[in-house]
């Protein structure tokens, strides 16, 4: 049975058979583990990236890549403070970009627009919600 | 729904485009927009202001997502709309463009490749 040892900021594992690569907050290179040592260390590894409370800077840095012999690919295990962190990033940067495309389409819009302009109640019935016309305050 | 007298003399109108914006959703959608124009009467601050931060042709323009009420996610559509004036009380809202959102991303991902691609041109011509 391996075991995994913490040095540092970095991740080492050692099995009985097999030397694994290490993962470096320095290089940026993810530890990889064949399935068999990734099923061994598996406690280990959950319970160094649940300590984690902070997210880090480069999701990168704390990710072990699991790879199976002969297959193309790899799985990741990541702490949830960075996969949230990521997300969350994702998110922000799509917010971004979102009103960065509504801005153009309405300034193309506006600066094509004749200008022509419905009432409520006009819009309503001529989208086929005349139902809600009734709403309207003072209708 | 507000009733305030802010509220009362505040109108809400179209563009004609947003107009044929709309005509392209299905009902459901349809139903959804009409609801948002309700509260929008009662409400010129509904949804999420958006022209807090540059480009300026976003100021004073306001946001709302919405989708299909039976539909679990994330909205995928946003409702945009501008107070007129912008600052202080508004006497009228303009529904500007209704639209997914993910067409205003990819609107942007196209701005973006059409400017570097003026860009290259540049250098090169």
């Amino acid at each position: 049975m391996g075991d995994l040892v913490d040095a540092g900021e970095s991740l080492t594992c050692t099995t009985s058979g097999t030397f694994t690569a290490m993962a470096s907050a320095r290089d940026k290179k993810p530890m990889v583990l064949g399935t068999s040592a990734a099923r061994r260390s598996l406690p280990q590894l959950v319970k160094k990236a649940s300590s984690r409370r902070k997210p880090s800077s480069d999701p990168e840095s704390n990710v072990v890549r699991i790879t199976t012999r002969g297959q193309e690919g790899s799985a990741s295990l990541i702490p949830t403070v960075d996969w949230i962190a990521a997300k969350d990033r994702i998110e922000e940067l799509e917010e971004e970009l979102e009103n960065a495309g509504l801005a153009l389409f309405l300034q193309e819009r506006l600066a094509k627009s004749q200008g022509e302009r419905l009432s409520a109640g006009d819009f309503l019935t001529e989208i086929g919600m005349g139902e809600f016309v009734e709403q309207l305050p003072g209708s | 729904m507000s009733s305030s007298p802010e509220a009362e003399r505040h109108q809400v109108e179209a563009l004609a485009e947003a107009k044929a914006d709309a005509n392209e959703l299905g009902e459901a959608l349809k139903r959804e927009v009409a609801r948002i124009v309700i509260e929008l009467h009662g409400n010129p601050h509904y949804g999420e202001l958006m022209g807090d931060q540059p480009p300026r042709v976003l100021k004073g323009c306001r946001k709302v997502r919405f989708d299909e009420p039976i539909r679990r996610g994330k909205p995928r559509y946003r409702f945009v709309y501008r107070n007129e004036p912008s600052d202080g009380a508004p006497a009228t809202s303009v529904i500007l463009a209704i639209g997914r959102r993910d067409r205003m991303i990819a609107y942007a991902k196209a701005a973006r490749r059409v400017k570097e691609q003026a860009a290259r041109a540049g250098q090169f011509g």
